[in-house]
């Protein structure tokens, strides 16, 4: 047996002009309609045939469809196949049999109970979509850190969803629309224009999913991309031109040596995460803590041990920073018994702000797309950390 | 949508008149024909939505008949509303004499 031809089903049901003309067509050029589904009309190969092709809405049981369809028959309309209430139907153009539908207000009739099928499903499905829609907004802004979420990947795929489940409800609210205005002008008297141009509807169609082919392409890797890119290494010993804050950058202090914290053959005291993410294709955490032979901390306790943790985030969109900024500091609010200074006067800053006490030192700082937070525990001043990071952020 | 005695389609109304003698759906668009003297080609489409309506509002019934062709018949509810109609039609007809003799 030939293989059928598929093809998606661009066109809603109630464009029953449209339709109609489609088969009519595609018969016209050696493609005969031979079955229906959701989301395709299949299609068997064979000679031209001119055609008329008619759809009729009937829901019945199987008892009284042998009764339906013979009516049909006997009238000169060919039974061709049915999808949950469509009945389609064919007629050799040569034969000239009279039109089913002789009456636009009785067949108005016929589709009152497509629209109340719709109905229906919009009752469940509008309700249903708005929660989901406020249960996500209510995750996200309960949140302290909406921003870092999205960035960071957890929340990044809610937006295409949302936008899908709003393309559903919509479409729901259009087709019962659609449905009404269509039983309104056939109870009106109008007749439905069988030779209605449907290819306007397959461009619009065609549009519609590449967006959500792309949406959804999109949806599909980008988390895959983000936990395959994902890996910690080894911090190397001398800054190698990386995007990288180094202690180094702030000690200055040539005698300054690294602290290694090995456990089974890992330095978990000198090291760096690397991620990518859709909105921030560098995310870089780095840690590193270092040595001074022979000096010892201020308060005597112990010998000098300074470290460093910095987060680097090179986003996506520029706009994005200030948020990040403000979520990276939300995120670090343990500290907040430290007061949190925004300081102004610094040109090669976009945004500056520090924390300070003791030998503790938090600066989060942005410039363009870039945005870094970094902690300093050590005995350097302020003006050496807010250095370091000014002279990274300059050559970034 | 029940019918509540308010104006009826022209299918409905033929159909009914037509079924005065009871009849299968085929034979009932030839039946329509003739008590409509011709003017009114009903197609199965219309006939098929007008039967199954006025089945499910009560004006008519469905019976097996010989073989499987199954048997419409007018119910007393059909006959009623019918009559009602015809009535209300004759009214319509009689209020519009005065534009005899402007055609």
């Amino acid at each position: 047996m030939e293989k059928l031809v598929r093809k998606l089903r661009f066109l809603d049901t109630w464009h029953i002009g449209e339709n109609e003309n489609y088969f009519t067509e595609m018969s016209a050029s050696g493609l005969h309609l031979k079955k229906l589904t959701l989301l395709f009309a299949k299609f068997e190969r064979g000679e031209n045939i001119n055609y008329r092709y008619r759809i009729d809405f009937s829901y019945h049981k199987s008892s009284s469809s042998d009764e339906y369809r013979k009516l049909y028959e006997e009238s000169g309309w060919e039974f061709v196949c049915e999808f949950k209430g469509i009945q389609i139907f064919r007629s050799l153009e040569s034969l000239n049999a009279p039109e089913i539908h002789t009456d636009p207000a009785e067949q108005g009739y016929t589709l009152v109970h497509l629209k109340n099928m719709i109905l229906k499903s919009t009752i469940i499905i509008v309700p249903l979509y708005v929660i989901s829609i406020l249960l996500f907004f209510f995750v996200v802004f309960s949140s302290r850190t909406p921003f870092l979420h999205f960035i960071e990947g957890s929340f990044a795929n809610m937006p295409i969803l949302i936008l899908l489940y709003l393309h559903i409800m919509f479409a729901h609210i259009q087709a019962l629309f659609s449905v009404n205005a269509l039983i309104k002008t056939l109870k009106e008297g109008r007749e439905i224009n069988h030779k209605a141009d449907w290819r306007p509807y397959r461009r619009f169609y065609t549009i519609l999913m590449s967006i959500f082919a792309v949406l959804t392409a999109i949806m599909l890797i980008t988390p895959i991309a983000s936990i395959v890119g994902q890996k910690t290494e080894p911090l190397p010993l001398t800054n190698t031109n990386q995007m990288h804050i180094r202690l180094s950058d702030i000690e200055k202090d040539d005698s300054l040596i690294r602290h290694e914290f090995l456990h089974e053959g890992r330095d978990f005291a000198n090291n760096v995460d690397s991620a990518w993410f859709l909105l921030a294709p560098v995310m870089l955490e780095i840690r590193e803590e270092g040595i001074i032979p022979g000096r010892t901390w201020k308060d005597g306790s112990g010998e000098y041990s300074p470290s460093i943790t910095c987060k680097i985030y090179k986003l996506r969109f520029e706009f994005l920073a200030d948020q990040t900024i403000k979520d990276l500091i939300n995120r670090n609010d343990f500290y907040e018994y430290m007061p949190l200074i925004e300081i102004k006067d610094r040109e090669n800053f976009d945004k500056l702000f520090l924390r300070s006490e003791g030998t503790m030192r938090h600066i989060f700082a942005s410039k363009g797309n870039i945005v870094v937070y970094l902690r300093y525990n050590g005995e350097r001043e302020n003006d050496y950390a807010i250095k370091a990071v000014e002279d990274f952020l300059a050559n970034h | 949508m029940a019918y509540t005695k308010g104006p009826m389609t022209e299918a409905m109304y033929y159909v009914l008149l037509a079924l005065i003698n009871p009849s299968h759906g085929y034979r009932l668009m030839s039946e329509i024909e003739e008590v409509s003297h011709g003017r009114l080609k009903m197609g199965p489409g219309t006939l098929y939505g007008v039967l199954t309506r006025m089945q499910n509002d009560g004006l008519l019934q469905i019976s097996e008949g010989n073989g499987r062709r199954k048997v419409y018949r007018i119910t007393t509810e059909g006959k009623e509303a019918l009559l009602y109609e015809y009535q209300r039609l004759q009214a319509m007809v009689h209020d519009g004499f005065s534009l005899k003799g402007s055609e």
